[in-house]
């Protein structure tokens, strides 16, 4: 399925090809590890489809269906009904077949039927127990400067933040809880799933995803938490703390050694904006710490009331150097490099 | 499903069966209920295909793909159900042909841009029942071109047909405000 032609192939396509590709659909209904590599690397190979790319999963992702379930005894019942239906089936069968004697050992038969019944449901729930146990993990991580995006089993995505580890099983069970270890920062964008949450786990805390985008930022012995779009439950690993219900524009931060929590409304796409290389609405202080989380850098502030100023616009990070210069310019400040330390020293 | 728990209840098992009948009430319940609203009448349904898996479990073997046979069957039962219903409440003929899968319950995404979600949904009103079910049963369900082709009963060719005509609408909703910028862009020229 996967070779040179259906590569070359794909070079030609726009969104309404991909769209309507059976091979493409499959990759966004049951996503696998298979099928997330191989579109990693074609994207990776044709950087100028990415866009048509994202924009054909976006489309396809961006249809649901309600789910309209029965009541757990209302299944129960409807069970009971048949299985009633059935039995009278299989009584006729036995009752011509052995006669009287049939009937007699009906009670002691009936007795037998609900110990194999016993005997499959455990067998059934060992399978799963075994192999739920062992599931293989998928571990990534980045370096200073580096940001990764990652499809998870389930074709959501996560952009992982520079100096930043997260792992989680390969494939992900359909009616269990999808889950994510991460230490570091990283941005996600949820798929909605009715039959399993996705929860994921930080040092301090876990989010439980109720809805869709958002943002974990576990640097400098805190944990911050900002929720983008949809809705999250946060969960304190500390028992003190009760389970925090965020709406859009929220912000979280925990501080274990203050032991507080403060909650506060900010614009989500500036905090978020790292995920594009960016930085925005930013203080002198956010930069410098945000060099030193994200690329490894010490940096010195030789005017420390510098620290509170705020750059006006977007601070871009494609390039290091490049956003060095351009903060030299707008702080009228002289950057002096030595090893991983960067001062900045009023001209 | 695993083939295996249709092989223990072609072999007379009740448990497998107990099983098996819990995993596609489920299913088929929330399937049928793109149809109708009316719940007696589904659960009629549903008794109705689910039994006739046991009755006709000798012949399960024979079946190549009980997944979407019984999807199939079920949805035989569900139609013939719901015109009976209609002939007896004596419907008029606006309510003559196929049942349809309800508009109603194909959804946009939440987080979607307003502006584009509502074009979505107004896409959406313009598939036909046909085709929100194809959509349904490829994308919701995880089934096959094969496979969906299997459960409405008509050629794999028909099925590409039909699911390629819906998204290719739902798409056309996406290259609006790239259509409008040119148009911008040579009033401005």
């Amino acid at each position: 399925m996967i070779n040179a032609e259906n590569d070359r192939k794909y070079a030609d396509f726009g969104i309404g090809e991909f769209i309507c590709d059976g091979f493409f659909q499959n990759w966004i209904i049951h996503p696998d590890q298979e099928s997330n590599a191989f579109w990693e690397a074609w994207t990776r190979e044709h950087p100028e489809k990415a866009g048509v790319i994202s924009e054909s999963r976006k489309l396809l992702q961006s249809v649901h269906f309600n789910e309209d379930l029965p009541g757990e005894d209302q299944v129960e019942q409807s069970l009971a009904r048949a299985m009633t239906t059935i039995g009278q089936e299989k009584s006729g069968e036995s009752i011509s077949r052995v006669g009287k004697i049939g009937r007699i050992i009906g009670a002691q038969g009936f007795r037998k039927m609900a110990a194999i019944f016993i005997g499959i449901g455990l067998c059934i729930s060992l399978y799963y127990y075994i192999h739920e146990r062992h599931p293989i993990e998928q571990v990534y991580a980045t370096n200073y400067g580096t940001l990764k995006t990652l499809y998870l089993p389930d074709s959501s995505t996560l952009v992982l933040n520079a100096h930043s580890t997260v792992h989680f099983s390969e494939s992900w069970h359909r009616n269990r809880s999808r889950e994510v270890w991460l230490d570091g920062e990283a941005f996600f964008d949820v798929r909605h799933s009715a039959s399993s949450g996705f929860l994921v786990h930080t040092k301090e805390l876990t989010v439980e995803v109720l809805g869709t985008a958002f943002d974990i930022r576990q640097r400098r012995g805190k944990t911050e938490v900002v929720l983008q779009s949809g809705k999250i439950r946060v969960q304190f690993i500390h028992g003190d703390y009760s389970d925090l219900l965020m709406s859009p524009g929220e912000k979280i931060v925990y501080d274990p050694e203050k032991t507080s929590v403060t909650r506060t409304t900010i614009m989500p796409e500036h905090y978020t904006s790292w995920k594009d290389k960016r930085l925005t609405d930013v203080t002198v202080a956010q930069i410098a710490e945000y060099l030193e989380d994200n690329y490894g850098k010490r940096v010195i502030l030789e005017d420390s009331s510098m620290a509170g100023r705020k750059i006006g616009g977007a601070v871009l990070l494609d390039n290091l150097d490049d956003a060095l210069f351009a903060l030299s310019t707008v702080l009228d400040v002289k950057i002096i490099q030595r090893n991983d330390t960067l001062i900045l020293r009023p001209r | 499903m695993e083939q295996e728990i249709w092989t223990q209840i072609g072999g007379g098992d009740q448990a497998a069966y107990a099983q098996l009948y819990t995993f596609y009430y489920k299913k088929l319940y929330n399937y049928g209920r793109k149809f109708t609203s009316d719940t007696a009448l589904l659960e009629d349904a549903l008794q109705e295909a689910l039994i006739a898996v046991w009755t006709g479990r000798a012949r399960l073997e024979m079946v190549r793909t009980p997944h979407t046979y019984l999807f199939n069957s079920f949805r035989y039962i569900l139609f013939r159900k719901i015109k009976q219903a209609r002939k007896l409440w004596q419907y008029t003929e606006a309510n003559a042909g196929e049942p349809e899968f309800g508009v109603e319950h194909m959804i946009i995404r939440q987080d979607m841009e307003t502006a584009v979600k509502q074009r979505l949904a107004q896409a959406i009103r313009g598939l036909t029942g046909r085709q929100r079910e194809a959509v349904f049963l490829r994308f919701y369900e995880g089934l096959s071109y094969d496979e969906v082709a299997e459960v409405l009963g008509i050629s794999v060719k028909a099925t590409y047909k039909i699911m390629s005509r819906a998204l290719l609408q739902l798409k056309e909703t996406l290259s609006l405000p790239l259509l409008t910028v040119l148009l911008l862009l040579r009033n401005l020229s």
